[in-house]
């Protein structure tokens, strides 16, 4: 017999810390590819560990945040895995739903979408839960269903999905200073609007913001929201900024360990830029920020979200606080390395200069190249292995740009680095242009594929026989991944010949 | 009784038969956002059921990056559009018939 009034769940993909290992959960962003699918899924995201009322010990921080907010306000609101929502059906009356990416649509889904012709694993993933009989039956009996997160714009271009699986609400945007309120219309049947789309101005403040009550995926810890560079292509940087006191932080590393959660991996668009003043770093903030974290976490690993190149770069030519960060706090007892993830985006100086004037800054964004380059040997030097992406068809794109792209791909070759290409997904201010469509491909972005595609494997190959998924119980999945790894470097050498006219189908 | 979020809002009544003048209803956004609103909800009067109305919708939501907005779908009918009107009376609010 279950308790809860609201339940909040996602499917699969989204419930998994990933074998501990976030880089993995990208695997369900593809198809299954040389494996089946069961396997792939495990691979990418394997169930994680519950309670007997089917709450997981790991969930996504986002979900954590509403249900901290719904419990704060009394609401008999939990988490609870997709195996498991059967449990609550007798006292479920609102199902809220979170996801990154509900239909693939996403970067990095839509390309291995477009590139593999096969629907990806998190897109069948998320449809199996909507159609499982547990979500069937919620509906019949008349619980509401309330779709949220950062994959919510995706729905507006599945309305039929909408229809069918009955959901009452998509709500878009930061939702702290109005879920509540939203669930208490819904509890007492009240009518609910269709859509909402929180904008800057409804924003919380911290004091809105709650602590989690139970760990996040591998104890992500959000210190930061917004960013202040205002690149155009990314829905971040319309949020206004804030920066979390070390307190809550602090709170929330104990919420994690106190679940068994090792680590701390803090969330932040750039954790360089925590306690900053506009794009410059803030030394003093960092190390304190840094010193707690090691304080608290003792032996477990430290892990960045994301940084953005030109702080890396300022931040250690300016400070050396790079590696005073890894080597004094970071690097000590088992930890080796640090993955990251960042953004290239282009190569070319004179894109850069249109799409992401601020993302250079403070350098010139005529110097993006080289700030890359830079960025990427300091991350070398010091052990951070960047999980950087691309984006290949921004609008305006000419033929040279995607040249210089290949170029600066070239420069990156001796830094251990994994380099993902993307193909433009309308976001952020350029949300309303088109997407990159497969008639656009030409042999330019076929050159940048097969070299991000060769330096990837490389490095990866590298990093695995050095120092990632170690240990005897990684190895199933070290293993795995060998094995695709060598898999598709067999599909690509057999395809290249046709690939451009593959890509193109 | 509405959400708090929906106080202080510009209410948009839109009638929408087939397609929609998606700039017309963002260029009142603005004209209203420089008045000071901040919060948009529009109430779309239409034949085409929820949720498929938003189709129609989709370049007014994608290209509001700005403001707080809401949408709510109302079936087409006069009598439904003078029961609203009555409720808007002391609310600032416009009637917009954008269509293409």
């Amino acid at each position: 017999m279950g308790k809860y009034q609201v339940v909040l769940t996602t499917d699969r993909t989204m419930m998994s810390n990933h074998h501990g290992r976030e880089f993995l959960g990208f695997l369900a962003t593809g198809p299954a590819l040389g494996i089946p699918e069961k396997l792939w899924l495990w691979l990418a995201a394997p169930k994680v560990r519950v309670d007997e009322e089917g709450k997981p010990v790991e969930a996504p921080y986002g979900m954590r945040k509403v249900e901290a907010k719904l419990i704060e306000a009394g609401f008999e609101a939990a988490i609870i895995d997709p195996d498991y929502i059967h449990k609550h059906l007798d006292s479920m009356k609102i199902l809220m739903l979170g996801h990154h990416d509900y239909f693939a649509y996403g970067p990095p889904s839509s390309e291995w979408w477009m590139i593999t012709g096969k629907e990806p694993i998190n897109r069948i993933s998320f449809r199996k839960l909507m159609e499982s009989s547990a979500v069937k039956k919620a509906k019949e009996k008349g619980v509401k269903i309330i779709a949220g997160g950062p994959g919510t714009w995706q729905w507006l271009w599945e309305l039929e999905y909408w229809r069918k699986w009955g959901i009452d609400l998509i709500i878009d945007g930061e939702v702290e200073k109005v879920i509540v309120e939203i669930v208490e219309k819904a509890l007492a049947n009240e009518p609910l609007p269709d859509y909402i789309y929180v904008g800057p101005y409804d924003s919380p403040s911290i004091e809105e913001i709650p602590v989690i009550r139970g760990a996040s995926v591998n104890g992500l810890v959000e210190i930061m929201r917004g960013c202040p560079r205002g690149c155009r292509f990314c829905p971040v940087t319309l949020r206004p900024l804030k920066f979390i006191p070390l307190d809550m932080i602090a709170k929330e590393i104990k919420v994690n360990l106190q679940a068994g959660v090792k680590g701390v991996l803090f969330h932040s668009e750039d954790v360089l830029l925590y306690g900053a003043e506009g794009v410059k770093p803030n030394p003093e903030a960092l190390i304190k920020l840094h010193k707690l974290a090691r304080e608290l976490v003792r032996e477990g690993p430290i892990g960045w979200s994301h940084l953005t190149l030109s702080t890396v770069k300022y931040t250690e030519e300016k400070y050396g606080l790079i590696s005073k960060l890894m080597k004094d706090i970071i690097l000590v007892g088992n930890q080796e390395f640090m993955g990251v993830q960042v953004g290239i985006e282009t190569g070319s100086p004179r894109l850069a200069k249109i799409v992401m004037p601020g993302k250079a800054a403070p350098y010139p964004p005529e110097k993006w190249p080289e700030i890359v380059e830079d960025a990427f040997a300091i991350m070398h030097e010091n052990y951070i292995v960047p999980a950087a992406t691309i984006i290949l068809g921004i609008p305006g794109e000419t033929i040279d740009d995607i040249v210089k792209t290949a170029e600066l791909l070239d420069r990156l070759k001796p830094y251990r680095s994994l380099i993902v290409p993307m193909f433009f997904v309308p976001m952020g201010v350029l949300k309303h242009k088109d997407w990159f469509r497969k008639k656009q491909v030409k042999p330019e972005h076929v050159d940048v594929l097969l070299k991000t595609l060769n330096h990837s494997m490389y490095w990866a190959k590298e990093m695995m026989d050095k120092f990632y998924l170690k240990g005897i119980t990684k190895l199933p999945v070290r293993l795995l991944l060998k094995l695709f790894i060598r898999y598709i470097k067999h599909k690509v050498e057999e395809l290249k010949p046709q690939l451009e006219e593959l890509l193109r189908k | 009784m509405g959400l708090s979020i929906e106080d202080k809002s510009f209410h948009i009544v839109l009638i929408a038969k087939n397609s929609v003048d998606h700039r017309r209803v963002l260029d009142k956004m603005s004209t209203y956002a420089s008045l000071g609103f901040r919060r948009f909800i529009i109430h779309v009067f239409t034949d085409v059921e929820k949720p498929l109305y938003l189709e129609n919708m989709r370049d007014i939501i994608f290209n509001n990056i700005a403001y707080t907005l809401i949408l709510k779908h109302h079936k087409l009918a006069g009598e439904n559009i003078e029961s609203l009107l009555k409720q808007l009376r002391n609310k600032p609010h416009e009637v917009i018939e954008a269509l293409k």
